[in-house]
């Protein structure tokens, strides 16, 4: 990941509009909201199970975006991973703070196998960035139920203890698998 | 940092292992309890640590590119919008000129954290320091001086921004993490929310300066103590009327 992220749509960088947005620029937040906002609602989809949750997380993420844009920290994430992670602490401390949580994964039983199922396309693969594609490949070279449990963690912001309860594992085998698979990982990427 | 091996089997040392799965954990958001707040601790002092955790978030990130992207829908940006305009007509603009005092003191924390691990900054930073050394070291080591309660308010990214703590049977104190600067004509008001009560505010904080509760604070591990964004003077109701920009349970190490 190069330090200005390289756009798809052909606008500013993230880096950029954040720093018009740090100065009250509203067209800077349009901007990135028609380029994040979408795949913003769908992570937080995965989480909480609620379209209207999703949105009130990324409503809540791209205003508590609007007022720290000048605080951005590079060194803790590139722009959108910087949203991601606001909309999925959002999300998460939502879903847990809930009595809705159980139902909602009961009600949507995805286990990590089926997250692992719904990778991308060839088409959608070539239309992505060599970064995503790397991370794709180190996945594919992490043990299956590693990368499975990783990317369910992720896309549905699962605690160890749920993920234990969704597989049927115990927590401290849960635990040790994504450990592994994080330390694998990060030597694939690396 | 050692070079000891073990049998993670990628020729890591144990302590890098131990990190790099640690930042990762962290960056899933599937720590909590004592690793959360230790880690967050980490995040704020020990930039490796923070370099590491900032790269597990942008690698991770490419998960959330798994799904075809969804059109954004118009209408929840005219409610974001609504909202921004809401806050900035009750004085807390998002304006640049409005925003100088405010807007970076997460990464003025993170910078000033930064600077007192490189060495610098020494002279401000002792106590402070001391006191998470006294934090990150097992209560069991000096039982005298061992933090026994504690809240470590982080903001809505995750980077402390007070930490309340108490020492034996003495007063729990509000102490800054960094310098969080309050906006133009607002001030910081901390509140006791106990369970089923209505918030109880427990003074407004003043700028970079300890600040002591009240002993009877000690009372209420489990509670939940908030920080709001109020009038100059504190809030003229007895209740939050700003926003809460922090939270955090009042509990044991």
């Amino acid at each position: 990941m190069t330090a200005h992220e390289t756009e798809t749509d052909g606008g500013a960088p993230d880096e950029e509009l954040l720093a018009k947005l740090a100065g009250g620029n509203r067209a800077a937040l349009r901007d990135l909201y028609h380029r994040h906002a979408g795949r913003l609602i769908r992570l937080a989809y995965g989480i909480v199970g609620d379209r209207t949750m999703a949105e009130d997380c990324v409503h809540d993420a791209f205003v508590i975006v609007c007022e720290r844009a000048g605080s951005f920290e590079p060194s803790l994430g590139a722009p959108r991973a910087w949203l991601s992670t606001i909309v999925r602490n959002r999300a998460i401390d939502g879903v847990r703070k809930s009595t809705r949580r159980r139902d909602i994964l009961k009600a949507n039983p995805v286990v990590p196998e089926d997250e692992i199922d719904d990778a991308p396309s060839p088409e959608e693969r070539a239309s992505q960035s060599q970064d995503r594609t790397r991370l794709d490949e180190c996945l594919e070279e992490l043990r299956a139920e590693q990368s499975a449990l990783i990317v369910a963690v992720y896309s549905r912001g699962l605690s160890h203890r749920e993920a234990a309860r969704l597989t049927g594992e115990p927590v401290g085998t849960i635990k040790s698998r994504i450990r592994r698979g994080l330390i694998a990982l990060r030597e694939c990427l690396s | 940092m050692t070079d000891r091996r073990t049998d993670n089997g990628h020729g890591l040392a144990r302590e890098e292992a131990r990190d790099i799965a640690l930042a990762g954990e962290f960056a899933l958001g599937l720590l909590d309890g004592a690793r959360q707040r230790r880690a967050a601790l980490r995040l704020a002092t020990d930039p490796e640590f923070a370099d590491l955790v900032g790269w597990w978030r942008t690698q991770l990130d490419g998960l959330a590119r798994t799904s075809a992207a969804e059109a954004a829908p118009e209408d929840l940006l005219l409610r974001i919008d609504a909202t921004l305009d809401a806050r900035a007509a009750a004085g807390r603009p998002v304006e640049a000129s409005r925003l100088t005092s405010d807007r970076g003191y997460v990464s003025e924390a993170l910078a000033w954290w930064r600077r007192l691990a490189a060495g610098a900054g020494l002279v401000a930073a002792g106590a402070v320091a001391a006191l998470l050394l006294v934090l990150l070291r097992p209560a069991a080591d000096d039982p005298a001086t061992s933090i026994e309660r504690f809240a470590l308010l982080s903001d809505a990214d995750g980077q402390p921004a007070f930490l309340v703590e108490a020492v034996s049977d003495s007063a729990p104190v509000v102490r800054p993490i960094g310098r969080p600067v309050a906006p133009q004509d607002a001030v910081f008001e901390i509140w006791l929310i106990e369970p089923d009560a209505a918030p109880r505010s427990l003074g407004v904080l003043p700028v970079g300066e300890a600040y002591s509760l009240p002993d009877e604070v000690n009372d209420s591990v489990g509670s939940t103590l908030a920080i709001s964004l109020e009038p100059p003077g504190g809030s003229p109701t007895g209740a939050p009327t700003g926003p809460v920009v922090s939270t955090a349970v009042f509990t044991q190490p």
